[in-house]
């Protein structure tokens, strides 16, 4: 048996309303790759937050290689070699590769200034040592391409000389060629005695690289085994682990009124068929990084396309653009409310009549008041937002209840098409139903719903039609009342459910 | 063609430069005389000096306006003391000590009760405006002939001291906020406090050291700017608080940077003063130096800012 280089022994943390981690032991043989997975909420990155020393476990032991940790600060974990990547990358947009890889260790010369020369020839050290030599070190890390600064991230972080390094999701954002390059730099560093734990949502890349991997589900640790000695059907049941409720709402529809449709829509989706019909509530399932986001935000014009067409009432769009999609009585809800949904420090009433502010309007110029205040007040009570009154700032309310307010917004619109990016995050049961009992009621008077989710339970649940997405593709649509949630899992997470069957 | 654009963006506050130094040359024969020059040099050097310190709290992602209120009050206790026979150097210690507390405070309220700067040191301005108030019974404070005014305004082979240290502050500033590992640090903590604590770079030291040695930078600038008018002046500070902010962020946009730095500020200072300098010997009208000022800027933001696409947004 060989030695362990991180030993977590019996893991408890506790949040406000949630026992995050009930109890996990996770161990990591000097020198392997490590895949860690779970379901969205299974506690994974509870985990790897108390293993860089941001939050501090109720109950518990660490022990890297041997020694117990009593103590840990974010630095100190550092110091005892272990290196984190995480998914936001953390590197200075500003500042070039060279400045960005040694900030903190700079080298300097005898007069103490900076040594360019020096940490310009370490830079490119560093990244030689991953088999990279195609990156600039002088340019700004801003002018570099995701995948490239991925690169660097790692090269970074094995310029700390780390004996374990953790990688949070690191091919989310990486396209085909550019994974496959991450995983032989990864099998490198395996022969170098660097010991790897390694957050995936993709089975195929636990398959490729990973000696062993340890399942989290609901905050337990429900199996660790060698790679090959559990099949990917296994894998998925682990992580899933249960029946679900049947779903209550799911009918078949007649596809009479098509509403959208997107044709070989290019971009940062690959190739994206998908039909909108009037009535339905169309589940788009994937895992986070599969590129659902990207998806709507074409639909939506924000990000631009690269080939394709859309099509609203069988209407060719000529111009993609926000503006167009509004005036063709599309909405989107998007999945970073505070950033892009909400206008935190003003009123509920002023965020949720800001979209459809025309039809207020009493003459050409002024809004009428009465008008709407008195709609205002209907919304918030048609979906049980709580606050004492519409003038609150929406930045004092709960989560749930600004998720309600970016939803009422667009209900004050003439929109029949509701694109809906993850509404349910971070919101409690009740908001989830009553979330859910919107979006079919909206489906009932005929608009078309695209309900964007990375949690195959509530998609399952709640649509009438599922779409699965991986890596920027659609690979199959789905009967919610026909599948099982290991079926649309296997897919999602880019496995063939006919496989070993 | 997105090369040119950069070196258009990269140059513009060159070329600029000596578009005006020529026309003026043109205009004005005696422009090109070397007192007129020297003394060009000297009219940028109190705004070039405090724009320094602004830009350097500007690199640590915050901003302080509260030298309008510290520079006058600086100022009078640098006065007032001489005035008391103090001497020339335990009054300056003194004031320069002030300046360091002030800039403590700053700093502390900021990096640690997590007040917004911009609020925070605009009403510092105001608390310093009426202590200096209070300090001086509201009278201007001068010290006659208490301190030798060669001492900063002499010449040294030629050269005024005041510019020969001017232009030394600028070499040493510039290296340090380009070429060491503080610079590097402050930077990074400027741009982004969370990826640079997860780079181990701990951003409330940077920025209270970014604060401090503006602050320390102020006090020279009051030291000067008192010297120069031989006394401490209720007005000295908020004549300066517009044409400071003006050096420090126009010299954002110089040399294709985008982000706060010392040599734009220099640049910038130097190009306020020519405009200056230049109206004066014309003789020009007293509204043209400000309406020149205002074209002359505009362009030089613009040819800074040529093929960039997105709204630059000045963060404060």
């Amino acid at each position: 048996m060989a030695d362990f280089i991180l030993e977590m022994h019996d893991i408890k943390k506790h949040f406000p309303g949630v026992q995050a981690l009930k109890g996990v032991d996770f161990n990591v043989h000097q020198g392997e790759i490590h895949a860690l997975v779970g379901q969205n909420g299974a506690g994974k990155s509870t985990l790897l937050k108390i293993l860089a020393g941001i939050y501090i476990p109720e109950q518990g032991s660490i022990k890297v290689n041997g020694t117990e940790l009593t103590k840990w600060n974010p630095q100190k974990i550092i110091d005892m070699g272990i290196s984190f990547i995480y998914q936001e990358l953390n590197l200075i947009q500003s500042m070039t590769v060279t400045q960005n890889l040694f900030i903190g260790s700079e080298s300097r010369n005898a007069l103490g200034l900076t040594d360019w020369k020096k940490m310009r020839a370490r830079a490119k050290d560093a990244l030689a040592r991953i088999g990279v030599m195609d990156i600039d070190v002088n340019v700004p890390i801003r002018d570099l391409t995701v995948a490239k600064q991925q690169l660097v991230a790692i090269a970074r972080a094995l310029a700390q000389n780390p004996k374990l390094l953790v990688l949070d999701e690191p091919t989310s954002r990486l396209g085909f060629e550019d994974s496959e390059k991450l995983f032989e730099i990864l099998k490198r560093m395996q022969r170098e005695n660097i010991s790897i734990i390694y957050v995936s949502h993709r089975l195929s890349e636990i398959y490729r690289i990973a000696d062993r991997v340890t399942v989290l589900r609901d905050g337990k640790c429900i199996i660790t085994d060698q790679t090959k000695a559990i099949s990917a059907h296994e894998l998925v049941k682990y992580m899933v682990g249960k029946d679900i409720q049947k779903n209550k709402f799911a009918q078949v529809k007649d596809h009479r009124n098509l509403l959208l449709q997107s044709t070989h829509l290019q971009g940062r989706a690959n190739n994206v068929d998908l039909s909108i019909y009037g009535g339905e509530v169309l589940g788009l399932v994937g895992t986070v990084g599969a590129g659902k986001t990207e998806f709507v935000r074409m639909l939506f014009g924000i990000e631009s396309l690269s080939g394709g067409t859309i099509e609203i009432n069988e209407k060719k769009l000529k111009k993609i653009t926000p503006t167009e999609a509004i005036a063709n009585g599309m909405a989107l809800c998007p999945e970073d409310r505070k950033y892009h949904g909400l206008l935190l420090d003003n009123s509920i009433q002023s965020n949720i009549t800001l979209a459809g502010l025309r039809n207020f309007t009493t003459s050409r110029f002024f809004t009428s008041v009465q008008k709407e205040r008195d709609i205002v007040i209907k919304l918030v009570h048609r979906l049980h937002i709580a606050t004492p009154s519409i003038e609150k700032h929406t930045r004092e309310l709960s989560g749930g209840n600004q998720q309600k307010v970016v939803l009422a917004k667009w209900l004050c619109t003439t929109s029949k098409i509701f694109i809906f990016d993850e509404p349910t995050v971070g919101v409690d049961v009740q908001g989830k139903t009553e979330i859910y009992n919107l979006m079919h009621e909206l489906a009932d008077n005929g608009a078309g719903v695209l309900f964007v989710t990375s949690d195959v339970e509530e998609g399952l649940q709640v649509c009438d039609r599922i779409a699965v997405m991986y890596k920027g593709s659609i690979l199959t649509e789905l009967d919610p009342l026909k599948t099982s949630i290991e079926e649309v899992s296997m897919f999602a997470m880019g496995g063939h459910p006919d496989e070993n069957r | 063609m997105k090369t040119a654009k950069n070196a258009v963006r990269k140059n513009a506050v060159f070329g600029i430069l000596i578009i005006l130094f020529l026309t003026f040359a043109f205009l004005k024969p005696s422009f090109l005389k070397v007192d007129n020059l020297l003394n060009l040099l000297v009219q940028s050097t109190i705004l070039g000096i405090v724009g320094f310190g602004l830009a350097i709290i500007m690199m640590a992602g915050e901003i302080d306006l509260s030298y309008a209120g510290a520079i006058p009050l600086e100022g009078a206790i640098f006065a007032n003391l001489l005035q008391k026979d103090m001497g020339v150097w335990p009054s300056l210690g003194v004031s320069f000590l002030a300046g360091i507390t002030i800039s403590l405070v700053i700093s502390q309220l900021v990096t640690r009760l997590k007040l917004v700067s911009y609020v925070t040191t605009t009403s510092m301005y105001f608390l310093l405006q009426g202590i200096w108030y209070a300090y001086t019974g509201g009278e201007n404070v001068y010290f006659k002939e208490k301190f030798n005014r060669d001492l900063i305004f002499g010449s040294l082979a030629g050269i005024p001291k005041i510019v020969i240290f001017f232009l030394l502050l600028f070499v040493i500033l510039y290296f340090l906020t380009e070429h060491t590992s503080f610079g590097i640090r402050l930077r990074a903590v400027g741009e982004d406090p969370e990826a640079a604590k997860t780079m181990g770079v701990n951003s409330i030291t940077y920025k209270t050291a970014g604060f401090i040695l503006g602050g320390f930078i102020f006090a020279i600038g009051a030291f000067f700017s008192t010297a120069k008018m031989s006394g401490a002046l209720a007005t000295s500070g908020a004549n300066m608080l517009m044409p400071v902010m003006t050096v420090a962020f126009v010299g954002q946009t110089f040399l294709g940077m985008g982000r706060p730095n010392i040599p734009g500020v220099f640049l910038a200072a130097l190009m306020m003063a020519m405009i200056d300098n230049a109206f004066v010997l014309m003789n020009s009208p007293f509204w043209a130096v400000p309406i020149a000022n205002g074209i002359i800027l505009i362009l030089a933001i613009f040819l800074a800012n040529v093929g960039k696409r997105d709204i630059i947004q000045i963060k404060l």
